[in-house]
């Protein structure tokens, strides 16, 4: 028998499970074989001793399997009802940022537009081992852990941490947005960046961790800081008393939802209206921590000029008024919403578009998003919308003649419209058709 | 560890059948997961984003072995990404590290020396685990966590008879790794 390959010989080490026995027989005869095999055998019994000492030490008993399938449907439907609120770009009045520009959206702004209060897990002691998370005494059902990266967020104040990652959102995809090196700065913000139109991004679930990694390492490491925040109003939206005092406090009109175009099974009223006001937020960035975030990431001859320091990215956030109707069972089944456009831009010594080409040479961003993103033409005036691909799908249509996109969860149940229009962005989402909530849309005038 | 398919799953309905597999696989990818993580919070974390992307996902028509293959691999994979980065995996495992250590330091009496050792060789197995290549460190995990060479090699996308060479390397490149100090250099030498 000539010498069997290094995968037989290992193999044959866990035979029968793994290769033919014949070629440990073979290794018995053969000097050569014996010692790789030895080896071998060496190799895998510290592999297996050192990898025992990472388990954990019992596997979950019954009821913390029962504990964290509860969980899990508890997130599985806050999941729904963010694609749904997320995907109308209207109705997450704690971070309309986030959600106005990362439309069911990367993982900082989904994770601030989701929880606008600190997951009872965030800062938690890690578990010791044997005890698995549900384990608690009573088998009470835990909110589901957060993620790395939204821990990192939760340090924050919940309204600071809700704000930050909006506008930490808002320079990554309004700085990607832009095109190369060549254009001049705005002489106001406000002629840097202003959303009249939208362009999908997709990302699939890599990308999708890898932009909310760099997001919340922005905050994290304070390459970004938004103290102000704390005391910018970012909260609770308010609950208006009719359409006109909702308008009132908007600044535009809102407009009657045609109780004929409702589907069925929906309240032919709206349950409540709810308004955020128009504000601006600021986020100044640090060109020293930037230059330390950039030399920690493998970029050691990374240089910024001085008068990037202290620059404050401005963000216009529009005021937002949602209407919700209610479903059968009482709770929210339809939203109806409307805002004004977004404003992006910088005050200080670096233009947006400088920002932009910090943003756009981080470490860690997809390659394939960054040049996607380089490769809008008019980005003064496009939003872009990050998609996670797993979670959302999407599709291109027109409401009343307005580019407009129309999004739908994996199941099939949540659809969303979201458009703009005459320098607003209306969005109308729910647990309805695609047709239905095409015909509600289409009632808005 | 064998899948087994159970043909009650398989008939049920789609909600009963997704309850079915989770409940049947939630601690063998809990394991995993905690194992390259070495956070319960986080490991959980992975295997329910896991277990979100399999709502909804064709492969829940599929036989039970190959939902448990798909499961470990997104499983891995989600796992991967949050070690993804060098240094941040490397950030990671020392906050894994020290957060260990803090816990028992806050409780000194209840904590003995051997609670620090471990956490301190945990720290250490994950870093050197963090440094192989991603297939030769799934090899690896699955092999010491009980999974056959079939089950293995599904989970990897691979023919049963590769699954010995990449435990092979990826034990070397461990025992490397792992024994960063070794004072025998040449002991792997006998290895193609």
């Amino acid at each position: 028998m000539p010498c069997p390959d290094l995968g037989a010989l290992r193999a044959s080490l866990d035979a029968p499970d793994g290769a033919p026995a014949d070629a440990r027989d073979h290794a018995r005869a053969c000097p050569s074989c014996s010692d790789t095999l030895a080896e071998l055998q060496r190799n895998a019994e510290l592999a297996a001793l050192a990898v025992a000492l990472t388990a954990p030490s019992a596997p979950p008993a019954p009821a913390q399997v029962e504990a964290a399938l509860a969980r899990f449907e508890q997130r599985r439907a806050r999941r729904a009802a963010t694609a749904a609120t997320a995907a109308t770009a209207l109705a997450t009045p704690a971070t309309p940022a986030a959600t106005a520009l990362a439309t069911a959206a990367t993982p900082a702004a989904t994770a601030a537009a989701a929880q606008p209060a600190p997951s009872p897990s965030v800062g938690r002691a890690p578990g010791r081992e044997g005890s698995p998370p549900g384990d608690s005494a009573g088998g009470a059902v835990h909110t589901p852990p957060v993620p790395l990266a939204r821990r990192r967020l939760a340090r924050l104040g919940a309204r600071t941490r809700a704000a930050a990652a909006a506008m930490v959102a808002a320079l990554v995809l309004a700085g990607l947005v832009a095109t190369p090196a060549g254009r001049a700065a705005a002489g106001s913000f406000l002629a840097q960046f202003r959303s009249q139109r939208f362009q999908v991004l997709s990302l699939d679930p890599n990308q999708t961790s890898q932009v909310g990694d760099v997001l919340a390492e922005l905050v994290d490491t304070g390459v970004f800081s938004g103290r102000a925040f704390q005391d910018s109003g970012f909260g609770e939206p308010q609950v208006a008393a009719d359409r006109a005092e909702a308008a009132r406090r908007a600044g535009f009109p809102v407009p009657v939802v045609d109780p004929a175009a409702l589907p069925r099974g929906i309240e032919r009223a709206p349950q409540r209206i709810l308004v955020s006001p128009a504000r601006e937020a600021r986020l100044t960035f640090d060109r020293d921590r930037a230059l330390d975030y950039l030399r920690a990431h493998g970029r050691p001859d990374a240089q910024l000029p001085e008068r990037y320091d202290g620059t404050q990215l401005v963000v216009q956030v529009p005021a937002v008024v949602v209407q919700q109707f209610a479903g059968r069972d009482g709770g929210p089944a339809l939203l109806v919403g409307k805002a004004g456009t977004l404003g992006l831009g910088t005050e200080g010594g670096a233009s947006l578009e400088e920002l932009r080409e910090v943003v756009l040479d981080l470490p860690g961003l997809p390659a394939e998003t960054v040049a996607e993103l380089r490769a809008i033409g008019d980005w003064r005036n496009t939003l872009p919308l990050p998609v996670p691909t797993d979670e959302v799908r999407w599709n291109p249509t027109t409401i009343e003649g307005a580019e407009a996109i129309d999004f739908a969860d994996p199941t099939g149940r949540l659809h969303a419209l979201l458009w703009q229009r005459n320098d607003h962005i209306w969005g109308v989402a729910g647990v309805v058709s695609s047709d239905e909530a095409r015909h509600v849309a289409n009632s808005l005038g | 560890m064998r899948a087994v398919r159970d043909e009650a799953t398989t008939r049920a309905g789609p909600g009963e059948r997704f309850a079915a597999v989770f409940r049947e696989r939630y601690g063998e990818l809990y394991g995993l997961g905690y194992r390259l993580l070495g956070d319960h919070g986080e490991a959980e974390d992975v295997v329910q984003e896991t277990f979100l992307r399999l709502d909804g996902h064709a492969v829940l028509d599929r036989p039970d072995e190959e939902v448990a293959a798909w499961l470990r691999r997104v499983c891995l994979n989600t796992a991967y990404n949050r070690l993804r980065g060098q240094r941040r995996a490397s950030a990671r495992l020392d906050r894994a590290g020290r957060a260990e250590r803090v816990d028992d330091e806050a409780d000194p009496a209840a904590t003995p020396l051997l609670e620090v050792l471990r956490a301190e060789q945990q720290r250490a197995v994950r870093q050197a685990l963090a440094s192989l290549p991603e297939r030769q460190r799934a090899a690896l995990l699955l092999r010491h966590a009980g999974f056959s060479y079939a089950e293995i090699a599904a989970t990897l996308d691979l023919a049963v008879g590769s699954v010995g060479v990449l435990l092979a390397r990826g034990e070397r490149a461990f025992r490397d790794a792992y024994l960063d100090d070794d004072p025998d250099p040449g002991a792997n030498d006998a290895l193609p």
